[in-house]
C-alpha cells in the first residue's frame, strides 16, 4: 500500500509536467558536448527538430533525444515550431518562401493597412521625423533563400 | 496515515496544476494554434520596428550603392539564417554616415554606417558587425529595454498588447514607445549587459555561419586606436577593451576568410566613399 502511494506521489509531483519540448529554429543547429561555444560538436540538427529539455545553464538548454543528451544554444531554439516568414508589407514585397507564407502575408498586410500604413498616412506622418521613402527603398532590396545559399557556397569555394 | 498521504497527494496534485509556469501554459496554447498567436505578436514587433527604422532613416540618409547594399544583405542573410527567428525577414541598409556605428530595430531592420563598413578588415569582420545587430533582434533587447511586458507572459506578448490597440490612446502609446526606442538607439544606448549579450550571440552566429568566432574581437581591436574620437560608438556601447576581454581571444584566430570571400569583399568596398 505504502509503495503504491509513494509511486502515486512521485507521479503527481510538479516536475513530471515541467518536461518542456523545444524546437530548432535555425537552419541547422549544433549540439555541443558542454554549454560552451568552444565545446565539441557532437551532432547537428535541422530546423524543426524537437528536443526534450532536461536542464538549463546560462544561455544553453541541456536536451535529450532518443536517449542521448547534449547542449543546445537558447539563441537557436524556442518552445514552438518554426514559423514561416511574416511581413506587414504589401504583397508585392519580398517573394514569400511558400504558399503558406503568402497567405499569411495577405492577412497581416490587411491588418497593417488598417493600422495606418496606407500611403496617405505615411505622407502625413513624414512630418514627424520619419523617412518612409527611404524605408521603402530599403525594403525593396530583397534576396531569395536560393541567392543566399549560392552566396554561401561561392564564399566557401577554395 | 493513509488518509494523511492521500491528502498530501491531493495537495501536490493541486500544486502541480497551479505551479505550471505561465510559459508552459502559453506554449500549449501556441502549439494548439499552430503558432498563430505568436504570429500576431510578430506583426506587432514588425510594425514597431518599421516605425523605428523610418525614424533612423530620417536621421541618417541611405548610402546609395545598390551593389554594396545587396552584398551586405546577402552577407546578413547568411548570418541570420543561423539565428532563432525564421519568421523574420531581415533587411539591411548602409547609412551614409562618417560615424562608426550600427543599429538594430525590432523585426529585423539592420543598419550599418558607411564608416563602420569601411572599418572592417575583411568579410568576417563585416559579418561580425551584422551578427552583433542580428543578436540584438534575436534577443529582443529593445523590447526588453522598454519594459513592455504583459503580466504573465513574455515581453513579446506585452508588445502585442501595447501596440495592438486602436484609438487615440493606443496611437499615443505607440508613438511614445517609438520615441523612447529611438532615444535609446541614438543617444543612451542599451544596457551594457545587452551589448555583451549581443557580442556573445554574434560570436555564436559567426561560428555557426562558418566565420571565425573571433572576428568581432578583431573588428573591435581595429577601432580601439580611434576609440576616443568615435563618439557615437562610445556613447552607446561599453568600452572596447571590456568587450574584447569578454569575447573569444582575437589573437587565437586561425584564419580569416577564404580567397573568394576576400575577393568579393574587396570588390564591393573598392568604391566606398572614404570618411572626410
Amino acid at each position: 500500500m505504502r509503495h503504491t502511494l509513494l509511486t502515486a506521489l512521485l507521479i503527481a509531483t510538479p516536475w513530471s509536467v515541467h518536461a518542456e519540448t523545444i524546437y530548432v529554429q535555425s537552419v541547422k543547429a549544433k549540439l555541443m558536448s558542454a554549454p560552451a561555444l568552444t565545446a565539441q560538436v557532437v551532432a547537428e540538427a535541422p530546423k524543426g527538430t524537437a528536443f526534450d529539455v532536461i536542464g538549463s545553464r546560462d544561455g544553453w538548454y541541456e536536451v535529450r533525444r532518443d536517449g542521448a543528451t547534449a547542449w543546445l544554444s537558447k539563441l537557436v531554439a524556442a518552445p514552438h515550431q518554426p514559423l514561416t516568414k511574416i511581413t506587414v508589407l504589401p504583397a508585392a514585397d519580398s517573394a514569400p518562401v511558400d504558399n503558406h507564407a503568402r497567405r499569411r502575408a495577405s492577412v497581416v498586410t490587411t491588418a497593417g493597412a488598417a493600422r495606418g500604413l496606407a500611403p496617405a498616412a505615411r505622407a502625413r506622418r513624414d512630418d514627424t521625423g520619419s523617412d518612409y521613402a527611404a524605408l521603402e527603398k530599403m525594403e525593396a532590396t530583397h534576396v531569395t533563400e536560393e541567392e543566399t545559399r549560392r552566396f554561401i557556397e561561392e564564399g566557401a569555394a577554395p | 496515515m493513509s488518509r494523511l498521504l492521500a491528502a498530501l497527494m491531493l495537495c501536490l496534485c493541486g500544486v502541480t496544476a497551479a505551479a505550471a509556469p505561465a510559459e508552459f501554459r502559453s506554449r500549449l496554447s501556441q502549439d494548439a494554434s499552430g503558432g498563430q498567436g505568436i504570429g500576431a505578436d510578430v506583426v506587432a514587433e514588425l510594425r514597431f520596428g518599421r516605425e523605428i527604422a523610418a525614424r533612423l532613416l530620417r536621421r541618417f540618409p541611405l548610402y546609395e550603392d545598390a551593389a554594396l547594399t545587396r552584398y551586405v544583405t546577402l552577407l546578413g542573410q547568411s548570418i541570420a539564417r543561423h539565428g532563432g527567428r525564421p519568421e523574420l525577414q531581415y533587411r539591411f541598409a548602409v547609412l551614409d554616415s562618417d560615424e562608426v556605428n550600427a543599429y538594430a530595430a525590432p523585426g529585423g531592420y539592420i543598419f550599418v554606417t558607411r564608416a563602420a563598413v569601411a572599418a572592417a578588415g575583411n568579410e568576417a569582420e563585416l559579418a561580425a558587425v551584422l551578427a552583433h545587430e542580428i543578436a540584438h533582434v534575436e534577443r529582443r533587447h529593445i523590447v526588453e529595454a522598454l519594459q513592455i511586458r504583459a503580466r504573465d507572459d513574455g515581453a513579446h506578448a506585452g508588445l502585442a498588447l501595447l501596440l495592438g490597440g486602436a484609438g487615440d490612446s493606443a496611437r499615443i502609446a505607440f508613438g511614445q514607445a517609438v520615441d523612447r526606442a529611438v532615444e535609446i538607439l541614438l543617444s543612451e544606448g542599451l544596457q551594457q549587459a545587452d551589448e555583451f549579450d549581443a557580442d556573445q550571440g554574434a560570436a555564436m552566429l559567426l561560428s555557426y555561419a562558418g566565420y571565425p568566432a573571433t572576428a568581432l574581437a578583431r573588428y573591435l581591436a581595429r577601432l580601439a586606436p580611434a576609440e576616443a574620437t568615435t563618439t557615437a560608438l562610445h556613447r552607446t556601447h561599453p568600452p572596447l577593451a571590456a568587450r574584447m576581454a569578454a569575447l573569444p581571444e582575437a589573437a587565437a584566430a586561425a584564419t580569416a576568410v577564404t580567397p573568394a570571400q576576400h575577393a568579393r569583399f574587396v570588390e564591393h568596398l573598392k568604391t566606398l566613399r572614404p570618411a572626410p
